[in-house]
């Protein structure tokens, strides 16, 4: 993907997905794995099409996590998740400085 | 096809971001593209065009893309390649779009770029350049 194309839509997808974790940590609280799983699953495909492929299969490692019940599992992605997005935040995206 | 001409793909998604980034690459490869963000939407769109590809979202809160592929297929006889578009993994995505009886899927592991060169193969358009 070109650059010019990265750069109007990470700012978008960072909004986005930091949108996306807050409602993921409030559906984790309340046990509502359903609806955490498909959270995290927009999440994983709008980070795929961007490249963010570590984001990516973080998230998705949430969704499985998410749909087998498994609370330690979410738990550790959403933290996973939190961490990375800032990550991405502070290099301007995939395409910027390391 | 639209009335400039162009090709025309029918995206259905319940992400607004995928459905922007998606729209974007392809209206800059030459297609015309519509954006559903629901099965209201979609049917809206049906009703009066008819695109020439059909992509489906897998996952979404009101619906299985690959049931919405078989009813188009089977039930609404639609004859335009009908794909899935996902980031589910290719086995999976591969079984899911054999059953629906649709034309195949495309990952959305493998970016926008190749989102964009499967359209223009599959529309037999070559991407246009900058």
């Amino acid at each position: 993907m070109k650059d010019d194309l990265r750069a109007v839509f990470m700012p978008r997808f960072i909004d986005t997905a930091r949108a996306r974790l807050e409602r993921a940590a409030l559906l984790l609280a309340r046990r509502d794995d359903n609806a955490l799983a498909g959270e995290l699953h927009a999440l994983g495909g709008e980070a795929a099409m961007l490249g963010l492929e570590e984001f990516a299969d973080s998230a998705r490692g949430g969704e499985i996590g998410a749909r087998r019940g498994d609370l330690a599992a979410c738990q550790r992605s959403l933290r996973t998740l939190g961490e990375s997005l800032e990550q991405v935040v502070a290099r301007g995206g995939p395409g910027g400085a390391p | 096809m639209t009335t400039t001409g162009r090709k025309q793909v029918l995206l259905l998604d319940d992400s607004a971001l995928t459905l922007d980034m998606a729209k974007t690459v392809l209206e800059a490869a030459g297609f015309g593209v519509l954006t559903a963000v629901d099965l209201a939407a979609l049917e809206g769109h049906l009703a009066r065009s008819k695109p020439d590809l059909v992509l489906l979202d897998v996952q979404m809160p009101e619906a299985f893309g690959d049931d919405v592929g078989m009813v188009l297929r089977a039930v609404k006889g639609m004859q335009v390649p009908i794909l899935l578009v996902s980031s589910l993994g290719d086995t999976e995505l591969a079984q899911r779009a054999r059953e629906a009886g649709v034309d195949g899927f495309i990952s959305k592991r493998a970016g926008l770029d190749a989102l964009v060169e499967r359209v223009c193969a599959i529309l037999g358009q070559g991407p246009r350049q900058p």
